[in-house]
């Protein structure tokens, strides 16, 4: 797919995560950080319920450019600002625009966009589509 | 900038003498099963293992969300939140979180593949804002190969703070 074939926006991805997610992510990624998964802890922190993790919502955020592109896309960079925390079953919605590209190069800019229609993640992407071996 | 004795301004002591040191750490072999886990606990459908050799590719950013590749520290060197800390217990309390990261993917990591690290915490930056005194950290990580091919790199930004509820004391 070259540049002039692809869409100008992917489809959203929309999740919850849930606790059992956040707790499974956690354990994967040996990961002892109380607020994903202790509710008492991070109220105590001043937040409204255990968090998601950065790195999980920076995976949601790739599945949106991997799955909307398809399985030649490759990813060659990604950089991304977390404006602010994202809750346990908030709704978050993961989308990706077309800003340029030229052959089988693109670049995205990805965006998390929360059940108040908050942005809670920012960055972009350069993509480059491989040719079917 | 940082209210002398408090929390933040001790962790920003600590990280300072830190600032620069390289630490090199041999993390073994990414197996297939670790990868399956990392696919289920972001949401993704298993992918096909190569019909080539049967190793299976992780996502993009598996070897950057990883928190620890060994056994990891006891629970009495972990800060007060969990989080790994130099000096944790001079600074309980202390809140921490992921603010961002710049990633460059070079190539597959496919299981079977020995994964050595290189990590440097390049600077330690005081900040006031809104919400008030933080302090933000950069660390360079470099993930290479048993023989030395970089496989993919981030630069990573955490952002401290004091315990919530310091700075109405």
């Amino acid at each position: 797919m070259s540049i002039t074939e692809q869409p100008r926006a992917l489809p959203p991805l929309v999740v919850e995560p849930t606790e059992i997610q956040l707790f499974r992510f956690s354990a994967v990624t040996w990961n002892p950080h109380r607020v994903h998964f202790d509710d008492r802890h991070s109220t105590s922190e001043g937040h409204d319920g255990v968090l998601v993790h950065s790195h999980l919502r920076a995976a949601f955020a790739l599945r949106c450019l991997t799955e909307g592109l398809g399985h030649l896309a490759r990813i060659d960079e990604f950089s991304y600002r977390v404006v602010r925390p994202a809750v346990v079953r908030h709704r978050l919605e993961y989308r990706a625009e077309l800003i340029d590209g030229q052959d089988l190069t693109s670049r995205w800019r990805i965006w998390e966009e929360q059940r108040d229609g908050g942005v809670g993640l920012q960055g972009s992407a350069v993509v480059t589509m491989m040719k079917e071996s | 900038m940082l209210a002398a004795g408090s929390p933040l301004s001790l962790y920003y002591q600590h990280a300072l003498t830190d600032v620069g040191r390289v630490v090199e750490a041999n993390l073994g072999v990414v197996d297939a099963r670790w990868i399956e886990r990392f696919h289920v606990a972001i949401g993704m459908p298993l992918p096909r293992r190569c019909s080539s050799d049967d190793a299976m590719v992780a996502p993009a950013n598996f070897l950057a969300a990883i928190h620890h590749w060994g056994a990891g520290p006891g629970e009495d060197e972990l800060a007060l939140d969990g989080v790994v800390l130099p000096a944790a217990a001079a600074v309980r309390g202390l809140r921490s979180m992921g603010a961002g990261e710049e990633m460059t993917f070079i190539e597959p990591v496919r299981s079977g593949t020995e994964v050595v690290l290189r990590s440097v915490l390049e600077t330690v930056v005081p900040k006031s804002g809104r919400s008030g005194p933080s302090v933000f950290e950069t660390r360079l990580n470099e993930f290479r190969a048993g023989d030395g091919r970089l496989l993919n790199s981030n630069r990573k930004t955490i952002v401290r703070r004091n315990p919530h509820g310091w700075e109405e004391r």
